[in-house]
């Protein structure tokens, strides 16, 4: 089973502020050890892109159900509380992994 | 003085490519981010630009059989939709980066101390928006005669207003924007939309409001679901763009396919470009936004100001932008004055727009496709209107030696600044 966790993170463009949030969740994931594969696309290819991601992450509320978890990671570009939002990203990412590795 | 002015200079005359690494090392060094990592920021700005240059020339190239049969028959499309990407990179390597930039911060931070504004603009990619006004003004006191330092005292002077305005304005907007997309403690600044967008909005759903029947039209995003969104893929478009202008142009088929693929490639590179851009830029915007809010204390009582990329998850506003593509296309043929044939505007422009026109229009769609409709109008004039200013601008950063005659035009162009600072130069 791959511990490579594949996170998608989106914004309008997909260029300036999810590439911004990304460096962010990059951080987060050395932090606590994950080994991440982080990638950006806009709100448009969000859906398509969700197929092959473990996780999406928003820069904006996203007001449309996904198959996947997803997490606003707003304060990452707000620079307002990114304390407890790196908090909620770990936790996430430590039950994905373990949902990962346990074959659901 | 002398000898320093000349290096000044000679750096200057190497371009872009040597001015963008050194200017954003710059701004990094003085919100105390590490050298090494500062340095690091300010080639991956660099690279982006030259990977931008190389997917401009090579759209320019694409779109040549394109040029050319306008330029025979002296009508039509002769205008080049370049993409805001390209924009922002020559904005960005403008010689005003490294002056407007750190002092637009400075006075933002200054102003929220003494309590006058509450808007922190942390959003500093969008500082291209101030840049590019204050080059286009640049360009327009040139024609006028002044130059040298005059030119440069008012350009940047300028700049650092409009980052004032722009603070002032995000105060404003902030309890709509804060009730409409639910992001609290944020307001937007992005300069394009709210001082553009937003009022041709207010003003045309007031228009509405007045009009019997008419206002009485709701359709929401429930209604029609999600169906169109997807349809309306950039690389899709630039591939059937490409194509359509092609066979309207009467070229030969192998011709018609390169562009077709050609326009394809080009819109989905541009933003990979601009994503390396970015990168670099990330660290530097991460290391200015931190160190103000730290002096400023987590809990002060400000809004801070972000990129209208925020409220782009809205559905509505996606689903909108893809009904206004024909619409688009549509408008560029039926207004007779028009030169401008959207293509790369469809990439991601069209979306941020109309995230503006959602949050006015409250989710209404029919509201928002009209509101849409004057907004392309005014957007197909401006880019007609401020053409030639833009192409020098263009030009002049060393983005992209476009071939003599060729003008382009791109979204940024389209907001009522720069079209009031393009009518006062036609003055003279």
């Amino acid at each position: 089973m791959s511990r490579e966790l594949k996170i998608v993170v989106a914004c309008g463009s997909g260029v300036a502020t999810s590439t911004l949030a990304a460096r962010t969740v990059e951080e987060v994931c050395e932090a606590i050890d994950i080994t991440a594969r982080v990638s950006t696309c806009s709100m448009r290819e969000l859906v398509s892109y969700s197929e092959n991601a473990d996780l999406i992450l928003t820069t904006n509320k996203y007001d449309k159900p996904l198959s996947k978890p997803v997490l606003s990671v707003t304060s990452f570009i707000t620079g307002i509380g990114v304390e407890k939002t790196k908090k909620a990203l770990g936790e996430l990412l430590q039950k994905i992994l373990s949902e990962k590795s346990t074959g659901k | 003085m002398e000898t320093f002015s000349q290096i000044v200079q000679s750096i200057l005359n190497v371009g872009a490519v040597a001015l963008l690494p050194l200017m954003i090392l710059f701004i990094g060094l003085i919100f105390k981010v590490n050298f090494l990592k500062a340095l690091k920021s300010g080639l991956m700005v660099g690279i982006g630009f030259q990977g931008l240059q190389l997917i401009v020339g090579f759209l320019v190239a694409t779109l040549t059989p394109i040029i050319k049969h306008y330029a025979s028959t002296g009508s039509g499309f002769s205008i080049v939709d370049v993409g805001w990407e390209t924009l922002s990179a020559a904005a960005w390597a403008t010689q005003f980066t490294a002056i407007i930039v750190p002092l637009g911060l400075i006075v933002n931070f200054l102003l929220i101390r003494f309590k006058i504004i509450k808007t922190l603009n942390v959003d500093i990619w969008n500082y291209w928006h101030l840049l590019r006004s204050a080059a286009i003004l640049s360009l327009i006191l040139t024609f006028v005669g002044i130059s040298g330092a005059a030119n440069y005292s008012i350009s940047i002077a300028f700049g650092v207003l409009l980052s004032v305005f722009i603070c002032y304005i995000g105060d404003k907007v902030a309890p709509y924007w804060q009730e409409y997309f639910g992001l609290e403690g944020t307001t937007c600044t992005t300069i394009l939309q709210i001082v553009t967008t937003l009022p041709i909005a207010i003003v045309i759903n007031y228009v509405i409001d007045k009009i019997p029947v008419i206002k009485k039209i709701n359709i929401s995003f429930e209604t029609i679901g999600d169906k169109f969104g997807s349809l309306a893929d950039p690389t899709i478009i630039g591939a059937i763009l490409g194509a359509f202008l092609g066979i309207l142009t009467g070229q030969p088929l192998p011709v018609i396919i390169k562009i077709s693929v050609g326009l394809a490639a080009a819109i989905t590179l541009t933003p990979r470009m601009v994503r390396l851009f970015m990168e670099g830029m990330s660290p530097i915007s991460r290391a200015a936004r931190d160190y103000m809010i730290k002096k400023l204390g987590e809990d002060a009582d400000i809004n801070i100001g972000v990129d209208i990329a925020l409220g782009v998850g809205n559905q509505t506003a996606i689903t909108v932008g893809a009904f206004m593509i024909p619409i688009c296309i549509s408008l560029a043929f039926i207004l007779p004055w028009n030169k401008f044939f959207p293509a790369a505007f469809f990439g991601s422009s069209l979306t941020y727009a109309m995230a503006t026109i959602t949050m006015v229009s409250k989710g209404n769609m029919f509201r928002s496709i009209l509101i849409g409709c004057v907004y392309m109008v005014f957007t197909l004039f401006a880019f007609n209107f401020t053409a030639s200013l833009c192409t020098q601008f263009v030009s002049n950063s060393g983005v992209v030696s476009l071939p003599a005659g060729v003008l382009v035009a791109a979204g940024g162009m389209n907001n009522f600044i720069d079209v009031i600072l393009a009518a006062i130069g036609k003055l003279f």
